[in-house]
């Protein structure tokens, strides 16, 4: 019986240590020592920055909102996807289908905007995303609504949400970027392939206020840069366009500015089409594989 | 004999069950809950973009930042979740980088009800970017060193 006892308190000692409540505040917690320090000097201030960076939909609405009109046959093949076979080709053209989306849904384009969901589920299975579509309704739920435009901007967030928080959940927030980077350049595709062949003024500060996220999508790629060799190369595409947009004598006037008003911005065409011009080759680098 | 062989089973058992609860706990952080419930708060804003921020205490107190491009005249709501943080994270939206001389705090969770988990902030100015600063406290003890926990931030537009 001693011996039975004298076995069991080891085990009764593992109980105790094992059974303590991880959510529950240990020690004194309303202490002031337990809450954040305020001096800066005896703070670690050196953790990558991270950036939460405007979804394709926002963008694609506020395009819609400055008069950009649906033309078809602008956006991409939702054929193409089989022939990427990377998953820095696949995250990339997944965020290039979903501004694809973005802007089908948003012109009422509901069956364009199906094929292109189904597209974004088969590239998000590939890149270790395809949490996003499992057990979730969301599929289900976009195909049943697709004669309403507000349910599926509803399903198109939460598709994001989810995308987004699955990421940092998997430690893949070097796919972020990369994913944006894609959806970014084809927002801006669109809208300049509507301005070129249908050229409304409105459109113009809409492009120009749209660039002013680029910087925060280098910066985000520079923090990923060695998860892929391949993020290089697409920095160094987005920072010549930066520079471009940078150097435009009016832009320059503006870069200390924290309130600006594009629609008093005045460009030159020759400035815009230099921007779009290195925007179509990017994109077509992103779609080409 | 057997008695003794039956109860050193049935701990060890019990162990493993306890361990691989308690590991399975600190991998998930409870996310669907703090997702739905950061997403209600949004409403009526539409989601925008959002973090999940794994929180991990170490010796020395630390600041993570992240930036957020906006556009001007647009209306926006941020919300955030820190009902799973054991300890008390302080939040500050700037309006410069933490590099930048003479920045401004535009909104900080210092000044909330003591005990709110839960905050929601809507900019009234016009911008072009806002920095969240989270302050994270140091472990303080080594029951807290390296625990890893989850916050979670959405930002809305309308």
């Amino acid at each position: 019986m001693k011996k039975s006892l004298l076995l069991l308190l080891p085990c009764a000692l593992l109980f105790a240590a094992c059974s303590s409540d991880p959510e529950k505040p240990e020690g004194d917690s309303a202490k002031p020592a337990d809450t954040a320090a305020t001096s800066t000097e005896d703070m670690d201030m050196d953790e990558p920055v991270s950036y939460a960076l405007p979804s394709p939909l926002q963008v694609a609405a506020l395009f819609k909102k400055s008069g950009l009109k649906y033309l078809p046959g602008i956006t991409h093949d939702a054929g193409a996807v089989s022939k990427y076979s990377t998953k820095f080709q696949q995250a990339q053209n997944m965020g290039v289908y979903s501004a694809d989306m973005a802007y089908c849904v948003l012109n009422k384009q509901s069956n364009e905007a199906m094929k292109y969901l189904k597209t974004i589920r088969q590239t998000a299975g590939q890149i270790d995303l395809g949490k996003v579509f499992e057990n979730s309704t969301l599929y289900d739920r976009f195909n049943k609504n697709l004669d309403s435009e507000d349910s599926l901007r509803g399903v198109i967030a939460e598709i994001q949400m989810e995308t987004d928080m699955l990421m940092a959940q998997n430690d893949q927030k070097h796919l972020y970027g990369i994913i944006y980077t894609g959806a970014w350049i084809e927002s801006m595709y669109i809208g300049a392939q509507v301005y070129k062949k249908n050229p409304d003024e409105k459109i113009v500060p809409k492009l120009l206020e749209q660039m002013t996220i680029l910087s925060s999508i280098i910066k985000e790629l520079k923090v990923n840069e060695s998860k892929d060799q391949n993020i290089s190369t697409v920095l160094a595409d987005l920072s010549a366009l930066q520079t471009a947009y940078e150097n435009i004598p009016a832009i320059k006037t503006i870069a200390e500015s924290d309130d600006v008003d594009f629609s008093k911005v005045t460009v030159k065409k020759e400035e815009l089409d230099t921007l779009i011009k290195q925007i179509e080759q990017i994109r077509t680098k992103i779609v080409n594989g | 004999m057997k008695r003794t062989t039956l109860l050193l089973s049935l701990c060890a058992a019990a162990f493993l069950a306890l361990t691989g609860a308690a590991l399975q706990t600190q991998e998930i952080c409870d996310q669907k809950g703090l997702k739905a419930r950061t997403k209600e708060k949004l409403d009526p804003y539409k989601y925008d973009s959002g973090k999940l921020t794994k929180v991990t205490y170490k010796n020395k107190a630390q600041v993570k930042e992240t930036e957020i491009p906006v556009f001007i005249g647009e209306k926006y709501r941020m919300v955030f979740n820190t009902e799973a943080l054991s300890k008390n994270i302080i939040i500050t939206v700037y309006n410069k980088d933490k590099e930048s001389k003479g920045r401004k705090a535009l909104w900080s969770s210092k000044d909330q009800p003591a005990g709110s988990k839960l905050h929601i902030w809507e900019p009234d100015k016009r911008a072009m970017k806002y920095f969240v600063d989270y302050e994270i406290p140091a472990a303080a003890d080594s029951a807290f060193l390296n625990k890893q926990e989850c916050m979670v931030f959405m930002l809305g537009y309308k």
